[in-house]
């Protein structure tokens, strides 16, 4: 097969920066990453680069592939699978992130524009809100909120969705 | 990765781990971390090539070294921070500049492992709640609303003392004036001599900090 004969680590670092871009663009223009075919209607190259082009960012970047599949899950800041961490960008609710701490890096893809992050807390009762834009937080409802994690960064990347 | 209604939530959450206390934070404090140059970066139309590089290196570095436990003695100046903003406002209402009852009573709770120099600067932050704060009321303000007044920034002043022991800002931050508007200091309030004290307060549990962070 022609996709065996790419091998990732080879793919210059422009094609992987205009793939990285393009793959990011699309996700905060609709909501949803691109399938690796569409990517390579956007890049000009062809599918099976493409993929082999998705796969070389997402080892570079702290994003994931759903198990056995060439379906983008995540993106970080943004998954493409639904989470519990549910965004709107001035009022428009399109996006979910990766995690709560993702989601407090969307407002630097979206400069000027209001970032409302809407999430349960793990232990039930009412929902939790975060709104941001730019460099300010406008609010975080309830006051006395936290984020919590039991992982350190880095780390094995098949641990990542678990984090 | 996530979001608790507050810290008791997250300690009852039951994957919980004590091991990592040092990453159950204020989400003002993450939003911090995720302001930094790694985060900020993927906007750049060569990010990949950014990301890999020597300055994605560092970017990822400081990342590490932010979300790395804390020496013991950042933690015990993050103790004595959290010790300072529990004090009894008993004890800060109605004193006086050279009034040492607020430093005595820190005394009893400041952990062992704080330094002198850093304690001194504690001591410093304590005088401020005080001095800053005078008991006399402003020539053109009621007597009674002075009080409630100056008993509402004390408890200001302790509130942000703790918020800033547990964020972990860096000197110089500009999130703690916003910080401080959050909490109502605005408006005519913040031309009293209230502000001044928030602010000096804030600074030295800063300076606190800096110390701890380099000894």
């Amino acid at each position: 097969m022609a996709a065996d004969l790419i091998e990732p680590e080879q793919i210059p670092l422009t094609e992987l920066d205009a793939a990285f871009t393009a793959i990011m663009g699309e996700i905060v223009a609709t909501g949803v990453a691109p399938h690796y075919a569409e990517l390579a209607r956007t890049l000009g190259i062809a599918p099976v680069r493409a993929k082999a082009v998705i796969k070389r960012i997402i080892d570079l970047t702290p994003g994931w592939l759903h198990p056995g599949t060439d379906y983008i899950a995540s993106f970080p800041p943004f998954n493409n699978q639904p989470t519990q961490y549910r965004v709107s960008v001035d009022g428009e609710r399109r996006w979910f992130a990766q995690c709560a701490f993702e989601a407090l890096a969307i407002r630097w893809l979206v400069p000027g524009q209001t970032v409302t992050v809407d999430a349960p807390c793990l232990l039930g009762d009412d929902p939790l809100q975060i709104v941001m834009r730019d460099e300010e937080i406008l609010s975080v409802d309830p006051p006395t909120m936290v984020g919590y994690t039991h992982s350190m960064v880095g780390g094995d990347a098949a641990t990542r969705p678990f984090r | 990765m996530n979001l608790f209604r507050s810290e008791e939530h997250a300690l009852d959450w039951e994957e919980y781990n004590p091991r990592t206390a040092h990453l159950l934070r204020p989400v003002e404090w993450w939003a911090d971390a995720f302001a930094t140059p790694m985060f900020r970066a993927r906007a750049r139309s060569d990010f990949i090539t950014w990301v890999t590089g020597p300055q994605g290196a560092a970017a990822f570095g400081e990342l590490r070294e932010r979300l790395a436990p804390p020496r013991p003695d950042v933690r015990a100046t993050t103790a004595a921070a959290i010790a300072l903003s529990n004090v009894d406002i008993g004890v800060v209402d109605g004193a006086s500049p050279d009034d040492r009852s607020v430093e005595r009573s820190l005394m009893t709770v400041w952990p062992a492992a704080v330094q002198v120099e850093i304690a001194r600067h504690w001591r410093n932050t304590a005088r401020a709640m005080i001095v800053a704060i005078p008991a006399e009321p402003l020539p053109d303000i009621d007597e009674q609303q002075w009080i409630e007044t100056r008993r509402s920034a004390v408890r200001d002043v302790q509130a942000a003392t703790g918020w800033l022991a547990r964020a972990d800002v860096g000197a110089g931050d500009v999130r703690l004036t916003h910080r401080l508007a959050q909490m109502g200091w605005q408006g005519e309030v913040a031309d009293q001599p209230a502000w001044t004290a928030m602010e000096q307060s804030a600074r030295a549990v800063l300076k606190c900090r800096s110390l701890a962070e380099l000894t």
